[in-house]
């Protein structure tokens, strides 16, 4: 029984695209730049049909913040997973709220409709 | 006399190891996953109206939410108010859409359907319990006022967000 279900499983998740962006509550801390705080995070890339994913932050209100990253457009392949740093100034630290990766869609001749998928992570 | 002691010390030595703590650890960490399962596919039931709906010759688009640990996590998913890329449109594009649980893996997420908060084109729902659960979202434009869409390709974006709250 348990091999049809493990078996049934592995076909359903031959199928599905997933996207993950740890961790869930970063934190801040202090970067080699006087005044400028940084937090790693990772994106994992299982979209086989996504390369391109957009990094924002957010304040609680879903305003866009200024921050730095090595790209704010980060291009992950399939099933790799990329560290992302993320830099912002000190004095913002008690507006962010959130950091969100987004995937990007390439315009191209489909007749689907296409899913976006979004991860947002909360500084508490 | 120094045989009797190495033969006592290599006796112990097992005694001793069997004292020292082995340590296992292991973290929990709260994450969500949203996996893509059907892009979904808009039918054309009649010249005026694009629909997900099956019984409109559709597929509805399907995406799938793993939560490690509940409470952690929102799903908002966004069904289109635009397309992304069609052909030139000279008339309004009336847009409707909804969401709604396809599967769960724990009958506590049948809740999930009561507990939405819609607004909008948009549906927020807390991830209250662990596990996979599957929605569905349906979306229907239609064209002026019965006139025929342009004959073309046409795309349109649902957006599925997990929020940590």
């Amino acid at each position: 029984m348990f091999r049809y279900v493990f078996m049934v499983m592995a076909l359903i998740g031959g199928y599905a695209n997933a996207h993950q962006f740890l961790p869930t509550y970063p934190k801040f801390e202090h970067s080699f730049i006087t005044g400028v705080m940084q937090t790693k995070m990772e994106l994992f890339n299982k979209r086989s049909d996504v390369e391109y994913y957009e990094l924002g932050v957010y304040d609680k209100d879903w305003n866009a913040l200024p921050f730095a990253s090595e790209s704010k457009i980060i291009q992950v392949n399939y099933l790799q997973t990329k560290p992302v740093n993320v830099y912002i100034k000190r004095e913002d630290l008690i507006r962010v709220t959130y950091i969100c990766t987004e995937s990007k869609h390439k315009r191209e001749g489909s007749r689907n409709t296409v899913i976006s998928t979004q991860i947002c992570s909360k500084i508490k | 006399m120094f045989k009797k002691i190495v033969l006592a010390s290599l006796l112990a030595t097992p005694l001793l190891s069997i004292a020292q703590d082995v340590p296992i650890t292991g973290v929990v960490s709260s994450k969500c996953i949203i996996y893509t399962e059907t892009p979904g596919v808009y039918g054309n039931p009649s010249p005026n109206v694009l629909s997900t709906l099956p019984a409109d010759g559709g597929v509805q688009p399907i995406i799938r939410y793993d939560v490690l640990q509940s409470g952690f996590y929102k799903a908002v998913i966004t069904t289109p108010n635009s397309f992304s890329s069609s052909p030139s449109l000279s008339d309004n594009v009336t847009w409707t859409g909804s969401v709604d649980v396809s599967r769960v893996t724990n009958a506590a997420m049948s809740a999930y359907s009561t507990n939405k908060i819609t607004y909008n084109n948009t549906t927020e729902i807390v991830l209250s319990v662990p596990g996979t659960v599957w929605f569905k979202a349906e979306s229907k434009a239609e064209y002026g006022y019965n006139k025929a869409f342009p004959a073309g390709t046409y795309r349109a974006m649902v957006t599925a967000s997990c929020i940590a709250i």
